[in-house]
């Protein structure tokens, strides 16, 4: 169990939270960059002092300002992948996987530091020099340093950023199963909330310096509590201000034009409207008023890519919007840029958060 | 054709360059023949000279290494008030002409200085000793070493230090084994500058400890003396002084280069154990 309550001043912004993660139950911090994630991970490393704050690792006080109490970074012994994964360049790929097993008496690290690579898949590797791998290669060394030194707890600041999508895929199932076997306490931080779901099956979202929000990723897919958070999700988000409908609907008015309708009860006022992507549907441009309450802002086609077996179309409305239709629904419309269509939704797909 | 009289522009600059810094330089050895570089080394004023720059300039290395490596680390790594001031004021001897460093050391260690009691009582003799030289030559060359290395050390990617802290390595062990590999060439960079500018040292010396035969005269300060005298003789010692000195810049580096693959090498070994 590693339990952290921090508060520490950063340039723009205070870090105040608070988290408490069980081994074999990853967290992953997601927020944009500068939120402050790579500081949370930097301090229960022990790497930085926050200016107040407790840190417990298995029964073991890392850190504790009021008491005075403050390990360095070598006792408390964190496995920490860092972003670029900074591997030592001077050193071998054995060198830096055996450079964390001084706990080992000196005879067995030679055994050690072996087994790791083959774990790792990285034993061919083992004489190159960090400069001469890919990124993926890159990304097994780090893992392998971090876990060879047999650490108290897994710290990953990014772990997939630095891949290239078609490495991230493999990488992600892999680190997963890295992770659960580690059965350490362990927090990720990434920017991107696709790939915190992959990962962990808990997500707190950072944004600036404080948790907004924590849950099972889908739980705040569907209940996110701001825009911001809808947004971080993969919503599209609409700003606009709200009123109370008589009939207990609420009623936004899109900023730049449009209205829309949603089954949230939200405060009257500003407010962000989410919805996900795959809930908008598009049909053609002035078709007919069908079904009660739905959603119908007119747009103009601005890009369309397909992604595996759906069509992401970009709209241009007021607001930019995406929608993830069929292709069959892209040959049927004869979707493409320019063309004139009607973005239509459900209320009951509208989220919305006071702003 | 623009692109032409650019191209044409550069290579005539570059050549004019090429030809002003290496003509001197190969003059002295088209105008000292093989036989009087030889003789020249028969000398007993020209071999003493040679024998004292090549101790004093080693000793001082030694010192600016031993003491410059840390504190240009501490200055590469670490902000706190007054650092850029800090920063300043090491770099001061450079622009310090060489005349006005030696008079700032008698100043400073001279017997009527502001340390001199201290040093007399240290039964240390500074002034017109060999001690002395190498104060001298520690005065004026440490800025380019502690330059070079604050440079380097500041390329070196901190969160190499985060990694090695939390793979179990302290501040110490960090620096020794993953902070200095990594700015090995900087340093001996570093290093080679000092080395020359100590190897070249005249004026501080000169005021600082003066010129005796074998006590505190130095290559440069026996070339000088040699040229009221001889010329051949001092010409032959200068081109003894340029061979040994360029000799030395490229075994650093030589050495450096080796020592940078064998430290990596040595981390592997380790663990193989």
């Amino acid at each position: 169990m590693l339990e952290a309550e921090l508060g520490t001043g950063l340039r723009d912004f205070r870090l105040e939270l608070s988290l408490a993660v069980e081994a074999g139950r990853p967290l992953a911090i997601v927020g944009p960059s500068g939120a402050g994630k790579s500081s949370v991970l930097r301090a229960i490393a022990g790497l930085a002092a926050p200016e107040r704050g407790s840190i417990r690792c298995s029964g073991r006080v890392w850190l504790d300002t009021a008491g005075g109490a403050n390990l360095p970074p070598e006792r408390r012994r964190c496995g920490y992948v860092f972003q670029d994964y900074a591997l030592f360049e001077s050193m071998s790929v054995r060198g830096n996987v055996a450079y964390g097993l001084g706990r080992l008496p000196r005879r067995e690290r030679g055994a050690e530091a072996e087994r790791m690579l083959d774990r790792f898949g990285i034993r061919a590797l083992a004489d190159a020099r960090p400069a001469e791998l890919s990124g993926g290669e890159r990304q097994r060394v780090a893992l392998a340093r971090a876990l060879a030194s047999r650490p108290t707890a897994l710290l990953l600041d990014e772990p997939l950023a630095a891949l290239d999508a078609v490495t991230r895929t493999a990488a992600g199932a892999q680190l997963r199963r890295i992770i659960d076997e580690a059965a350490v306490p362990t927090v990720l931080v990434t920017h991107d909330f696709a790939e915190a779901i992959t990962l962990v099956e808990k997500v707190a979202v950072l944004e600036e310096g404080r948790i907004v929000q924590r849950g099972r990723p889908e739980e705040l897919a569907a209940e996110p509590v701001s825009g911001f958070v809808a947004e971080l999700t993969g919503s599209v988000v609409l700003a606009g201000v709200a009123r109370m409908r008589p009939d207990g609907l609420s009623e936004v008015l899109v900023e730049g034009g449009g209205v829309l309708t949603s089954t949230d009860e939200a405060p009257e006022g500003p407010v962000c409207a989410a919805v996900h992507p795959w809930e908008i549907a598009i049909e053609p441009a002035g078709s007919a008023e069908h079904g009660s309450q739905r959603n119908r802002l007119e747009a103009t086609v601005r890009s369309v890519a397909r992604i595996g077996n759906r069509v992401r179309v970009g709209l241009d409305t007021p607001q930019p919007l995406v929608a993830e239709v069929t292709p069959q629904a892209r040959e049927q419309l004869g979707l493409a840029p320019g063309v004139a269509v009607t973005a239509v939704w459900k209320a009951a797909a509208t989220r919305l958060t006071p702003r | 054709m623009r692109a032409g009289w650019f191209a044409v522009l550069l290579a005539g600059a570059l050549a004019l360059a090429l030809v002003f810094l290496t003509l001197p330089i190969a003059a002295i050895f088209l105008e000292a023949g093989p036989g009087e570089l030889w003789s020249s080394l028969g000398e007993p004023q020209a071999l003493d000279a040679l024998k004292l720059s090549l101790t004093t300039s080693a000793i001082a290395l030694a010192l600016i290494v031993v003491v410059g490596t840390p504190a240009a680390y501490l200055l590469a790594t670490r902000s706190f008030r007054g650092r850029e001031l800090l920063v300043t004021l090491v770099e001061l001897p450079l622009v310090v002409p060489p005349a006005v460093a030696g008079i700032a050391l008698l100043a400073a260690f001279g017997p009527e200085g502001l340390l001199g009691a201290a040093v007399a009582d240290a039964g240390l003799q500074l002034v017109f000793t060999t001690a002395g030289v190498v104060v001298a030559l520690t005065f004026v060359a440490s800025p380019f070493y502690l330059r070079a290395a604050q440079a380097a050390f500041e390329a070196v990617d901190p969160s190499w230090v985060g990694a090695a802290r939390t793979l179990g390595a302290s501040e110490s062990r960090a620096f020794v084994t993953v902070v200095v590999p990594a700015a090995l060439p900087g340093l001996a960079t570093g290093a080679a500058l000092a080395w020359g500018r100590a190897l070249g040292e005249f004026g501080a010396t000169l005021v600082f400890a003066g010129s005796f035969q074998g006590v505190t005269q130095t290559a440069p300060l026996a070339i000088v003396e040699l040229f009221g005298s001889d010329f051949d003789a001092a010409l032959a010692l200068s081109a003894v002084l340029v061979a040994v000195s360029a000799a030395l810049l490229v075994a650093v580096k030589l050495v450096a280069a080796r020592a940078g693959t064998g430290l990596a090498g040595r981390g592997a070994g380790d663990a193989r154990g």
